[in-house]
C-alpha cells in the first residue's frame, strides 16, 4: 500500500459558481522512501497540492478529492484534531524562503522546541538536548551557539537548515519539499540537495520535491510527475522523462533549456504561455501552444494514459524517439 | 562553433572598446551601533574588465560577492571609492555634470523582477516615452512613432501602449524592460539576473530576444547572473567574482572548458545537470561566502578551498595571466 495516496484531487477558488480550478483531478501516489520530484512552470498547482496536503487552504479555498490517503487513514475524512497530530510529526514540509518562514521574534531554540514539545512532550533540557542534536544533524557550524540565535543571525543557507531541522524534528514518514534550493546559491544549493538525500536515506522517509529546475530532479529524484496549468500531463521514472519524454510539453520545456542547445544560436522556445483563468482551452490545455496539435487536440480533452507509473495525458503520445504517433494511426487507418 | 561567433576577419578589423573598467573599487561604511567605529566593507575590491561592441560579459558568483554592486557602478546610480571607469573617450570617475549627462544614456540596466521594476501605476506607452521626454527634443509624434517600432522590435502588439503592466505576463513584462532600456540606443544594457524571475519557456523566449537585439544593434551586455548554464548560453567572456575580488576572467569557452580558479571548479561542480554525463564529481564547498565585513586573511577563498595551504593564509593572490585567461590563485600551476 501507498504511503500517500490521492485520487482525483481538485482545488478551487473563486465563488461556487465561477470557480477557479488550481488543480483538476490530480492523482498521486508516493510508496514509503521513495523521492518523487513534482515539476511545473508556475501557475501549474505544485504548490497548492502540497498546501492542500498540509491542510493549508483556508475558504473560500476548496479542496475535494475522491480519497487522500496517509497511510490508509484520509486525510480530508479524519477530525481535525487528529489530522493536526499527524502534520508536523508524520507529515512535515520545508517551505521555499527560508528567511519567512522562521518567526523573526523567536530563537532557533524556541522554534525547534516548540515542534518537539506539541508532538512528543518532555522536560526542557530534554528538549534542548535533541534540539542540539538536530542542529548536529543538518550540519550546521557551530551548533551550541546557534541554538539561541535569532533568525536575523542567520545566512540563507543556515536558516534553510534550520527549516529543515524542524522538519525532521519528529521523525517524519513523509518530508514535503516545496522549492527547498530556489532561494539559495548554487554551492549551497548542492550542499543542501546532499543533506536532504543522505537524511532520506538515512531515516528511509519518503521525500516530496517540487520544483520548477527540471535538472535539480533529474539529479534527485526517483520518480517525476511533470505538471500543466493544474493537471498531471505525465509521469514517470527519471531516466524515461528525461531521455524518452511522452508528452510534448515535457519534450519542449527539455528543449528549451540552455542545456540542451548548446552550440545551438537560438533557444528553442514554447510559443504562448500558461493559460490562466479566463483563457482555459476547451480540449487539451496545451493544443494551443503543441507543435503537433490537431483538431481531435483542440476539441476533446485528454485523459491520462498507459500504465500505473508510466501514465501520460496525450491523445497522440510521442514514440521513443521523440515523434509524434498521429502520423502513424493514419497509416494504420 | 556557434551561429554568432566572429568570423576571424571581422575579429580584427572591429575590435571596438566600448567600456573599460579599471580597477573599480566601491567601499561602503556599515554602522556598528552608536559610538563604535564604523567598519569598512569591501563590497568591491578592484574589479577590472572591457567590454566590446555586440559582445556580452557574464559575471557569475554567489550572492554577496559584490555583483550587484558592480551593476550600481556601471549604471553610474553610485560614485566610486577608488578607480576607472572609461566610456569611450570619457572617465566616468572624475566627469563632471555635463558629460555624465552626456554618457549616462549611454548605459541603461534591466533588473531582475519585472513584477517590482515596471510602475504599476504608469501605462506602457507613457513608460517608454520618459527616457525621450527627458533626453531627446523629439516631437509627440515622433516620440509616439518610436515607442510603437520599439514594442515592435521586442515582440509586443504596438496597440498594447495603453494598458497597464498588470496586464502583461512576467514574460511580456520583461519584454517591456527590455524596450525601456533600448529607448535611448545605448551602448551598454547592464542585465542583472534578467530571466530568474522566469518560468523556463518564457526564459528561453527572453535569452532569445536578447540575442536578437544584439544582433541587430551590437549593444554590448554585462550579463549578471548565478545560473551558469543560461551564462553558458549567452556570454562570450566570463568574470568570476568572489567576495569582491576577480577570481578568474575569460573567454567562455576557457572558463568552462578548463576552469583554473578552485573556486570555479567547485561552481561548475555544484551546478545541477540533467545529463548524468554531464556531471561532474563534487568538490563540496563547506559553508558559505564570509562575511564581507571580516574577509579571511590572504586569499579570501582560503577557508573553503580544498586546495589551500599556508601561503594562502597570510599573501593575497593577484589576478595574473595564465595559459588565456587571468586567474587569482597560488597554487594556479600545480592544480
Amino acid at each position: 500500500m501507498a504511503l500517500l495516496d490521492i485520487q482525483n484531487l481538485r482545488i478551487e477558488f473563486g465563488t461556487e459558481a465561477s470557480p477557479f480550478t488550481a488543480v483538476d483531478g490530480l492523482d498521486l501516489q508516493i510508496e514509503q522512501g521513495e523521492v518523487v520530484g513534482i515539476v511545473g512552470e508556475s501557475g501549474s498547482g505544485k504548490s497548492v497540492t502540497s498546501l492542500a496536503l498540509m491542510g493549508l487552504i483556508d475558504y473560500p479555498g476548496r479542496v475535494k478529492a475522491e480519497r487522500m490517503d496517509f497511510d490508509g487513514r484520509d486525510l480530508l475524512k479524519m477530525p481535525q484534531r487528529q489530522r493536526r497530530g499527524l502534520l508536523g510529526k508524520d507529515i512535515a514540509m520545508i517551505f521555499q524562503d527560508p528567511m519567512t518562514s522562521l518567526n523573526p521574534s523567536f530563537t532557533v531554540a524556541f522554534q525547534l522546541m516548540e515542534t518537539l514539545r506539541v508532538h512528543q512532550g518532555g522536560s526542557k533540557a530534554q528538549l534542548r538536548a535533541q534540539a542540539l542534536a538536530l542542529l548536529k544533524q543538518v550540519n550546521i557550524p557551530d551548533p551550541q551557539r546557534r541554538l539561541d540565535a535569532y533568525p536575523h543571525q542567520l545566512s540563507g543557507g543556515m536558516s534553510q537548515r534550520v527549516m529543515v531541522a524542524i522538519a525532521i524534528a519528529c521523525n517524519p514518514r513523509l518530508l514535503i519539499a516545496d522549492e527547498p534550493t530556489t532561494a539559495l546559491d548554487v554551492t549551497v544549493q548542492a550542499q543542501m540537495l546532499d543533506l536532504l538525500l543522505e537524511l532520506q536515506r538515512q531515516r528511509g522517509m519518503a521525500l516530496m520535491l517540487i520544483t520548477h529546475d527540471l535538472s535539480v530532479v533529474a539529479q534527485t529524484a526517483q520518480r517525476v510527475v511533470v505538471m500543466y496549468a493544474g493537471q498531471v500531463v505525465e509521469t514517470g521514472t527519471v531516466p524515461a522523462i528525461f531521455n524518452a519524454p511522452q508528452h510534448p510539453y515535457t519534450q519542449a520545456l527539455l528543449a528549451a533549456l540552455p542545456e540542451h542547445n548548446i552550440g545551438r544560436a537560438r533557444l528553442q522556445t514554447i510559443p504562448g504561455m500558461v493559460p490562466g483563468q479566463y483563457d482555459r482551452p476547451g480540449g487539451c490545455l496545451l493544443s494551443p501552444r503543441c507543435a503537433y496539435a490537431t483538431a481531435l487536440c483542440s476539441e476533446q480533452r485528454p485523459i491520462m494514459r498507459g500504465p500505473a507509473r508510466a501514465q501520460v495525458r496525450c491523445h497522440f503520445p510521442l514514440d521513443s524517439g521523440g515523434r509524434p504517433t498521429h502520423s502513424l494511426q493514419e497509416a494504420g487507418l | 562553433m556557434t551561429d554568432l561567433s566572429v568570423s576571424p576577419e571581422s575579429m580584427s578589423a572591429a575590435k571596438q572598446v566600448l567600456l573599460r573598467a579599471n580597477n573599480l573599487t566601491k567601499h561602503y561604511l556599515v554602522s556598528q551601533g552608536w559610538f563604535k567605529p564604523k567598519a569598512v566593507a569591501k563590497a568591491l575590491d578592484g574589479v577590472s574588465f572591457e567590454l566590446e561592441a555586440g559582445k556580452t560579459l557574464a559575471v557569475v558568483g554567489e550572492s554577496g560577492c559584490g555583483k550587484s554592486t558592480l551593476a550600481r557602478q556601471i549604471t553610474m546610480i553610485e560614485s566610486l571609492s577608488a578607480g576607472e571607469l572609461w566610456l569611450g573617450d570619457k572617465n566616468v570617475a572624475s566627469g563632471d555634470a555635463a558629460t555624465m549627462k552626456q554618457v549616462r544614456p549611454l548605459v541603461q540596466m534591466v533588473f531582475q523582477n519585472p513584477y517590482a521594476s515596471l510602475n504599476p501605476r504608469k501605462k506602457v506607452g507613457a513608460m517608454l516615452e520618459e527616457p525621450l521626454i527627458i533626453n531627446t527634443a523629439l516631437s509627440r509624434s515622433e516620440r509616439g512613432e518610436k515607442v510603437r517600432m520599439m514594442m515592435q522590435q521586442v515582440g509586443l502588439r504596438p496597440e498594447f501602449h495603453g494598458r497597464y503592466p498588470h496586464m502583461f505576463s512576467g514574460g511580456q513584462r520583461q519584454r517591456i524592460a527590455i524596450a525601456r532600456a533600448l529607448m535611448l540606443n545605448p551602448q551598454v544594457i547592464v542585465a542583472d539576473e534578467p530571466v530568474s524571475a522566469l518560468d523556463v519557456s518564457i526564459q528561453a523566449q527572453v535569452l532569445n530576444l536578447l540575442m536578437d537585439i544584439q544582433q541587430q544593434t551590437k549593444v554590448a551586455y554585462l550579463f549578471i547572473s548565478h545560473n551558469l548554464s543560461v551564462v553558458e548560453h549567452i556570454a562570450d567572456q566570463v568574470l568570476v567574482m568572489y567576495l569582491g575580488k576577480t577570481v578568474e576572467y575569460g573567454a567562455k569557452s576557457d572558463i568552462f572548458g578548463h576552469p583554473r580558479h578552485p573556486y570555479t571548479r567547485a561552481l561548475l561542480a555544484s551546478t545541477p545537470r540533467i545529463d548524468p554525463a554531464a556531471r561532474q564529481a563534487r568538490i563540496m564547498l563547506d559553508g558559505e561566502l564570509p562575511s564581507p565585513l571580516a574577509p579571511p586573511p590572504g586569499c579570501a577563498f582560503n577557508n573553503r578551498c580544498p586546495h589551500a595551504v599556508a601561503r594562502c593564509r597570510q599573501e593575497v593572490p593577484l589576478l595574473e595571466p595564465f595559459e588565456g585567461s587571468m586567474v587569482a590563485c597560488h597554487r594556479v600551476s600545480e592544480i
